[in-house]
């Protein structure tokens, strides 16, 4: 959707990333307003991709201080079973390779806005941070974790990757590891990152050509 | 609205950029006939041809019961779970209840959903509680509350409809019992033209009243949605919704339409229902 660049960033457009988790994924959920969980994870994700640096700001913007383009990436949960950030990443990284905008023509005089539906470009997507979830039984660690995995280990540890750099790591509380646990993840995760970011290029692509 | 501090709020003012394409220089009348040309629509159907199916059960392994529903291009997603104490009753009832939640997904429609349930939303979660109510047995589980969750990830027109028979087809997987099976079709109506299971560029067609230019200037001309939805071995009617303006002969015509494309709807939810126990069934027996 079009909209104005905030005035203390009159170069940048949105990316406004949204995580809903309906009562139909689970039945811990119940309707009303967002879950904590649903906050946190939302925030997560608004953070990696600023952090990231993933997507330019600047690329959305179609006038300086008057017009921009504000995605809303909307992550509906199906079904919960277990690693959601991974899969919200996953989701959101494929999503921003396929989208195409379509060219706009402003006139900043009178204000006019005439878009062209049948121009559109891909949005340019810098790198691909992907995550994985570990969980945490005593001293062992399991990789992927199912809901059930999940709700009886006493810790989750999820760790972001982008191209072989670390990116982020989120633990929300439960019990504390050692270091040589946490340098083992982060080695796995970034072995296993290179198998998702095929997946995500193999998905975008088909469904580019 | 105000400001919800649970969401990452963007900037307020945001337009979709759809209202800015090179204006749709046809008028009302010829974008109907480009709609409908010698009895044949956009997609090749003809004035009676439902679209294309697919089904599937036990999509959302967390739930109880679930089920995929594709007509086409509109997709909904159902999921049923077990019955649960009625939160806020204290008196205790003979039958029990039923609670349904209609939702369109944000990027459904062409304009973007809010996360919380609009008006239309929740007359629509209204009209699908009224027709699971007559088709579910009430009394086998007093006092308790049964929940169907629908979210409709892509609407193409007829979405109540489809949400109507996932619905019906995710409470059979569950193991809700049931009286029969139901099923759901839309009519569109605009003038003499009747289209079964419009799509939603049929669906706003049939939503403009159109003048009957030869009477008096305050007469409209037939237009509207109606949505049928039957139980098909007691033949019974389970919930008849209609929006706009009809004449009453051709309301008879209309229902007999709709009544003979639900009548064909039935085996393919049978066909949906075997599978699902059949391969239950494999899964056990290999355990």
């Amino acid at each position: 959707e079009f909209c104005q660049p905030k005035a203390e960033k009159p170069n940048e457009g949105f990316l406004i990333p949204n995580v809903e988790l309906p009562p139909l994924c689970s039945p811990k959920f119940r309707p009303g307003p967002p879950s904590d969980l649903a906050q946190i994870t939302t925030r997560f994700i608004a953070d990696i991709v600023e952090n990231s640096r993933c997507i330019d700001l600047n690329d959305l913007c179609i006038a300086k201080e008057r017009l921009a383009w504000c995605l809303y990436a909307d992550l509906i949960c199906l079904d919960h079973d277990g690693s959601l950030i991974d899969a919200c990443l996953l989701a959101l990284m494929t999503a921003l390779k396929t989208v195409r905008l379509p060219s706009v023509e402003y006139d900043p005089a009178i204000d006019n806005k005439l878009v062209n539906e049948d121009e559109t470009k891909l949005l340019k997507v810098y790198s691909t941070p992907v995550s994985v979830t570990y969980a945490v039984f005593e001293d062992n660690l399991i990789t992927d974790p199912t809901h059930e995995e999940e709700d009886l280990s006493s810790g989750l540890i999820t760790i972001v990757v982008k191209d072989d750099n670390l990116c982020s790591v989120h633990k929300p509380g439960g019990n504390p590891i050692s270091e040589e646990k946490l340098y083992e993840c982060i080695q796995e995760t970034i072995k296993h990152a290179e198998l998702l970011r095929t997946l995500i290029d193999t998905a975008a692509t088909g469904e580019n050509d | 609205m105000p400001t919800d501090h649970r969401r990452i709020i963007g900037p307020e003012n945001t337009v979709p950029y759809r209202l800015y394409t090179k204006l749709n220089s046809c008028s009302f009348s010829e974008k109907f006939n480009q709609a409908v040309k010698n009895g044949i629509r956009p997609d090749g159907r003809k004035l009676n041809e439902h679209r294309k199916i697919f089904m599937k059960c036990g999509v959302v392994s967390q739930a109880k019961g679930s089920a995929y529903i594709e007509v086409d291009k509109t997709k909904v997603i159902v999921s049923v779970y077990d019955p649960r104490e009625i939160p806020k009753k204290t008196d205790y009832s003979l039958k029990g209840e039923l609670y349904c939640e209609f939702k369109y997904a944000p990027f459904s429609c062409p304009k973007r959903k809010l996360h919380q349930q609009d008006a239309e939303e929740k007359q629509n979660s209204a009209i699908l509680k009224r027709a699971l109510e007559s088709v579910v047995c009430r009394h086998e589980f007093p006092n308790f509350q049964v929940d169907v969750y629908v979210m409709v990830l892509e609407n193409d027109g007829s979405a109540l409809s489809t949400a109507i028979m996932g619905a019906g087809l995710a409470l059979a997987h569950a193991g809700i019992p049931m009286y029969d099976i139901i099923t759901a079709t839309t009519l569109g109506i605009q003038g003499d033209v009747k289209l079964l299971d419009p799509t939603l560029m049929e669906e706003s067609l049939c939503n403009v009243a159109v003048p009957n230019s030869t009477n008096n200037e305050k007469e409209y001309s037939n237009h509207g949605i109606l949505i049928l939805s039957m139980l098909s071995t007691h033949q019974q009617v389970s919930k008849f919704y209609q929006t706009g303006n009809l004449d009453l002969k051709d309301l008879n015509e209309s229902i007999d339409i709709l009544a003979t494309a639900t009548k064909d709807i039935v085996p393919l939810i049978k066909k949906c229902l075997v599978k699902s126990v059949t391969k239950n069934v494999k899964e056990n027996a290999e355990d």
